[in-house]
């Protein structure tokens, strides 16, 4: 599996995963096309691997977008489900750095309506957690 | 939380598996083309006609069958409303969202106002489909005397230009609602007065996504300086020719995902 995220624990309750190739479509999709179930997809086996399968029950997930500039349904869908793993822990995601272009996708998907908290840097989603 | 599990599906081929109708056995071949003829004969080949507009769509879908869905209702006020969507991903699995959208927007009673309905739509999708897919779009009422409300979950907004040249489209974003399929958002309803002559042009992502070999998307700023300069032409042309000038933009690439175009022209 090719490394898509860097992933750190600052503290016990926040992790934080940032995405480190600007288009990441292929570890969404297989053959050009989208999985049937997302969770199948390599990012999300990625992610899982590395922080959603030991997410702490509360806890906070901060996801980095500052390299990403190609932003997929598929991707979106991957946003969905995280959220949903998310949740079914109790916790918190939170989305930061949005390059220009990302930002325009995710906001035609009308993500500020489900994702409500969008950082402009990692540190300010980090102060805001520690608030 | 269990981990999912990671089996990749059967590869298909070689390469995006594009070609469905070459590769395979002959009865793969006949089952791929009788789902693309069933989905041509569920959709609208030519635009209804509604009183006091003029309509023109194209669409192309990037693989055999198309997750993008185009329709249009008779709705009990008696106006005409079209809707045009997006279903997650793209081609056959794609194609099962817009038929369950299709089943749902003509056989249930929720063709109120735009953002009502596709709140009604949303919900129910909600129930029917796996929580991470999910549809786009925008439902659109054309009232006579030239009042047009819509409303969008997760798609672009419509674009309006008026007689004067002027274009109009909300810059912030902030009519977008949610993705359908999440199963709680309420939508705004948008409200516009078109004088005759003016337009409106609905899109899917397809469209202004479509990359050329160098990765670079068509773009919104191409797809509105396109339309602004398209008063002095009738709206057939200016819906063909969008199409030609995405084309022109790929410089032989293929589309990667499907698109429809839908213009409309308040006329009287």
């Amino acid at each position: 599996m090719s490394t898509n995220l860097l992933c750190e624990a600052p503290t016990e309750t926040i992790r934080v995963a940032r995405f480190l190739r600007p288009d990441i479509r292929e570890a969404l999709n297989y053959y050009g096309h989208e999985f049937d179930d997302i969770a199948r997809s390599d990012l999300y086996q990625e992610l899982h691997a590395a922080v959603l399968g030991t997410f702490p029950e509360g806890g906070t997930l901060i996801l980095n977008f500052g390299l990403v500039e190609v932003l997929t349904s598929a991707f979106y869908r991957l946003l969905i489900r995280t959220l949903a793993d998310v949740r079914a822990k109790n916790g918190r995601l939170l989305l930061c750095c949005f390059t220009d272009h990302a930002h325009e996708a995710f906001m035609l998907m009308g993500g500020s309506r489900t994702f409500t908290q969008v950082y402009p840097t990692e540190a300010k989603a980090v102060s805001e957690v520690r608030k | 939380m269990t981990p999912p599990g990671h089996n990749p599906p059967p590869a298909p081929g070689s390469g995006r598996f594009k070609s469905p109708f070459t590769d395979g056995t002959r009865d793969d071949r006949l089952a791929w083309a009788e789902l693309c003829n069933l989905q041509r004969r569920i959709l609208p080949q030519i635009p209804p006609a509604v009183p006091g507009y003029r309509l023109s769509f194209a669409y192309r879908p990037s693989f055999v069958v198309t997750g993008d869905y185009h329709d249009f209702f008779r709705r009990p006020d008696g106006h005409t409303a079209a809707f045009i969507g997006d279903g997650s991903g793209h081609g056959p699995a794609a194609s099962m969202l817009m038929a369950i959208m299709r089943t749902m927007l003509h056989t249930l009673d929720i063709h109120c106002e735009p953002g009502d309905t596709l709140s009604a739509a949303d919900s129910r999708f909600h129930r029917l489909i796996p929580p991470d897919l999910f549809m786009t779009g925008v439902y659109l009422v054309m009232r006579m005397g030239g009042q047009v409300s819509w409303a969008a979950a997760g798609h672009h907004p419509p674009l309006w230009l008026d007689r004067r040249g002027q274009l109009h489209t909300p810059d912030d974003l902030g009519p977008v609602g949610s993705v359908l399929g999440l199963g709680q958002e309420q939508y705004q309803t948008m409200n516009w007065q078109l004088e005759v002559g003016d337009r409106i042009l609905l899109f899917t992502d397809g469209l202004w996504d479509a990359r050329s070999h160098a990765g670079e998307p068509f773009g919104r700023e191409r797809l509105k300086e396109y339309f602004s300069g398209t008063l002095d032409h009738n709206l057939g042309d200016v819906v063909d020719g969008l199409v030609a000038r995405v084309t022109a933009h790929l410089r032989g690439a293929d589309f990667e995902d499907d698109f429809t175009i839908l213009g409309i022209e308040r006329v009287t």
